[in-house]
């Protein structure tokens, strides 16, 4: 009976405790989100004042209290996250001498912590804050690394790109959107080393693919030789990246690497390589093309037709439309816009 | 007789504390999982994420049945939602009401011809509109096959390498296709994404979007705010934190395409496919050896609207448990199956054990309290410990779920929402729990019989004038035999 009553006396006080702690919860947070308005009622106009040349940023630092200092970091971080150029440098410059408070996080033992204190360095600090931010590409945890590259994967950080490059493989299973838009953010500057990597087969297919897509975006003219000549024996995924570079850089000496891809056993391969075909072939690739369309993938009958409609085959388009099934009706998508 | 009935109710407090007990677990294990979480969103900024990577083109996939009265304005709130590059792909699943006509008209669409890019079984397509005003907008017209039907036949004509399938009339968040997007890019073995499903009953709604968030005044809704808690913070968050997320519900969810056609897209032949449709990936992705990985996240929402009658609030828990049985039974081959890892060891047994089973149990152990306590054989003990662990446990559960809304989100910010909340987690022990298990056990009866219908729920609507609370029109007519997206197809789904 005594073991029953402790039961249902332990019971009881969870219901409490829990009760107390959403109470007190509560409590906290009201009490912290009605401080941080207040200070952001106080610091944000004088920060967008500071933006517009109002007022000195070393003498604005100087006017922040102690006891204030990291929620002031805070503001001044979600203000600079949206400022490029100029503007971000004069809210770095008032926030920079402030950032030691954010230094224990660097510290912390927490992956989350250290990369959210990485963030705030890397858009806050100054030029030195660079090296601090690399040592942490090396760090234990994928996502601290990850923040890490994306830092210094920034316009004006160049100089870096070799170092992140080093670690690609260490972001493998991050989507390759991400990685090749990251890559692509530090600019065109980039461009040559991301060839490089791009060239050695040595270097893992994925970090390879991410590159070429990254290359891609940045439209790199020169990557074009370096990718058709990736392209024989490689891996079916790195293929079609580089395919994909190829449609946006190629030209048409590169056709001739292209075109025996077309029959690839693989859709993506194939479908791939008509669109490429499509943007840097010749007249005489319409027929290919027109020729190869019957596939029993509807990717491959779509791009066809596209292709067909970039390299002006009106009459091969128009033929397509007589065929029926897929390939008429993706014909009659491209030449209308898909109006019945 | 009397030693057997003793038994029998030890035999049941032992249940009700190893079921509750485990939920108690999974809440402590959300707690920890949940803290972390809401400190990763701060690591990785998700508007910095998605500038960066140009976000992943998505289509959202929406099924609509007789919706003539919410499918205009339920579309106007996903046009604006605010995300780079996605689609709509809106499916008349042979409504006979004026569902398409009014979309023809509101959109200004034009019928066009439109490959589709994979061929997943589903009823015959008769059209294919696009808005001539909003490119990212189509919509197709089909004989009626159901949800899960009309799913695979917007995802057969999606283009997008993700897809979101939802419910017509669900409010998403405006940020929510952001967040849901996410861990696909955090990873890209990422097959399938669920985010919160959140209750917008008492809410008030304006232009598509929830703009004040309040607690329902239905004793019955506000019931089911607490389930949603418990359920979506406590036991999905839970399970997620060791990889055994079996549900993601049909209101709110994202897939990698490519996986799911491969798969075979949505069963139509389930009144779960929204479970189905997981478990199977599980099982799609293990016996092919392939990476993957299956994720439930708190943070993107999408709203509902709950049912506030009795009647359709049975029919609703019936169709959820009925579904969870064919579930059960049609992937029995997983259950305690080493080869299915956390799914199939830990996962899928629970949800046997204490979640189709539960409701025999839980009611036959009512029962056999009420036996012994009106033939005299309940000692004084028995009766407290019955009452105490089947009130002050489950309540406990419930107030647990409240601490972790609070150490998050905190969407319900009147002090007087989160009292109330706290008194509601006592009172549903009174009754509702009970009536709870009724309509799950008849659910299991039906699905013995086999019954595939859906039911039918009187929709009020969400979608009001600006400022005014949740619009009382019926926007559907109860006698709807066939109704593919009514409120979440499978609801919480833990108790």
């Amino acid at each position: 009976m005594t073991g029953l009553a402790v039961a249902i006396a332990g019971l009881a006080a969870l219901n409490l405790l829990f009760a107390g702690l959403v109470l007190v919860l509560r409590v906290l947070h009201g009490r912290r989100a009605s401080r941080r308005d207040r200070r952001s009622e106080q610091w944000q106009p004088l920060l967008i004042g500071l933006i517009s040349g109002d007022s000195d940023p070393a003498a604005l630092a100087d006017d922040v209290d102690s006891a204030e200092q990291r929620d002031v970091i805070e503001i001044a971080w979600s203000i600079a996250r949206r400022l490029r150029g100029a503007d971000r440098e004069r809210i770095r410059a008032f926030a920079a001498p402030l950032l030691d408070v954010v230094a224990p996080d660097l510290a912390s033992g927490r992956p989350e912590t250290r990369a959210r204190a990485l963030q705030i360095v890397s858009c806050l600090g100054d030029t030195d804050g660079e090296a601090t931010i690399s040592t942490f590409l090396d760090d234990s945890s994928p996502l601290v690394s990850l923040v890490a590259a994306r830092a210094l994967c920034q316009p004006q950080r160049e100089r870096w790109i070799g170092e992140v490059l080093l670690r690609l493989d260490r972001y493998s299973s991050w989507s390759v959107a991400l990685l090749s838009s990251m890559l692509a953010g530090v600019g065109i500057g980039a461009a040559a080393s991301m060839r490089t990597y791009l060239a050695d087969a040595r270097n893992p297919v994925g970090g390879r693919v991410a590159v070429a897509r990254a290359l891609g975006l940045l439209r790199d003219p020169e990557a074009s030789d370096v990718a058709a000549a990736q392209i024989p024996g490689a891996d079916p995924n790195l293929i079609a990246a580089c395919l994909r570079l190829l449609s946006v850089v190629g030209r048409a000496k590169h056709a001739a690497a292209v075109r025996p891809l077309i029959e690839d056993e693989r859709f993506f391969v194939r479908s791939a390589a008509i669109t490429t075909l499509g943007r840097i072939g010749s007249r005489e690739d319409a027929r290919l093309i027109f020729e190869m369309a019957d596939d029993e993938s509807p990717w491959v009958a779509i791009r066809s037709a596209q292709a067909l409609a970039d390299l002006h085959a009106s009459d091969e388009l128009a033929l397509l439309t007589e065929r029926g099934g897929l390939l008429r009706d993706a014909a009659i998508e491209t030449l209308y816009g898909g109006a019945a | 007789m009397t030693s057997a009935l003793t038994a029998f109710n030890i035999f049941i407090i032992i249940y009700f504390v190893v079921l509750n007990g485990t939920y108690l677990l999974l809440s402590f294990t959300a707690f920890r999982s949940l803290r972390r979480y809401m400190d990763r969103l701060d690591s990785l900024q998700i508007d910095d994420l998605l500038a960066s990577s140009g976000g992943l083109p998505i289509s959202l996939v929406v099924p609509a049945f007789n919706e003539s009265a919410s499918i205009v304005p339920s579309v106007r709130s996903l046009l604006t939602l605010t995300y780079a590059d996605y689609e709509i792909v809106v499916v008349n699943d042979g409504s006979n009401d004026d569902t398409l006509r009014s979309l023809i008209d509101a959109f200004d669409l034009e019928e066009v011809t439109r490959v589709p890019t994979s061929s997943i079984p589903c009823a015959p397509v008769s059209a294919v509109y696009h808005g001539v005003r909003h490119q990212n907008l189509t919509v197709i017209d089909k004989a009626n096959g159901g949800k899960a039907d009309a799913l695979n036949a917007g995802l057969n004509y999606s283009r997008s390498a993700l897809f979101c399938a939802m419910d017509a009339d669900t409010i998403l968040e405006p940020d929510a296709l952001a967040r849901v997007v996410r861990p696909f890019l955090e990873d890209g073995s990422t097959v399938a994404v669920g985010g919160i499903v959140r209750i917008a009953n008492g809410c008030r709604v304006s232009g598509g979007s929830v703009e004040d968030i309040r607690l329902p005044r239905n004793m019955l809704a506000r019931f089911q705010v607490l389930e949603y808690l418990r359920a979506f913070l406590a036991a999905r968050v839970g399970w997620n934190s060791i990889g055994g997320t079996l549900i993601i519900s049909g209101a709110f969810g994202a897939f990698r395409r490519s996986v799911v056609a491969e798969a075979g897209g949505f069963d139509p032949d389930t009144v779960g496919e929204d479970m189905e449709l997981i478990v199977r990936l599980h099982r799609h992705c293990r016996d092919r050896g392939t990476p993957y990985r299956i994720e439930f996240i708190p943070d993107p929402v999408a709203w509902t609207e709950a049912p506030e009658r009795v009647a359709e609030l049975g029919r609703q828990r019936d169709r959820w448990q009925r579904g969870l049985a064919q579930v059960m039974v049609r992937h029995r081959k997983m259950i305690a199956n080493p080869k299915y890892g956390v799914p199939g060891l830990v996962a899928l047994p629970h949800y046997l054990l204490f979640e189709t089973l539960g409701p025999i149990v839980e009611l036959l152990g009512y029962f056999a309290f009420a036996l012994a306590v009106v033939i005299g054989v309940a000692s004084f003990g028995y009766i407290v410990a019955f009452l105490a662990v089947a009130v002050f446990l489950g309540s406990a559960l419930s107030v647990a779920a409240v601490a972790l809304e609070e150490i998050s989100f905190r969407r319900y910010r009147r002090s007087r929402d989160l009292l109330t909340l706290l008194g509601t987690a006592l009172i549903e022990n009174f009754g509702y729990r009970q009536l709870s298990s009724w309509w799950r056990l008849r659910g299991l009866v039906s699905a013995a019989r086999g019954d595939l219908e859906w039911g039918a729920m009187e929709r009020r609507g969400l979608e009001v004038t600006s400022g005014g609370p949740i619009s009382h029109e019926a926007a559907k007519s109860p006698e709807a035999i066939r109704l593919p997206n009514a409120g979440v197809s499978s609801g919480p789904g833990e108790q």
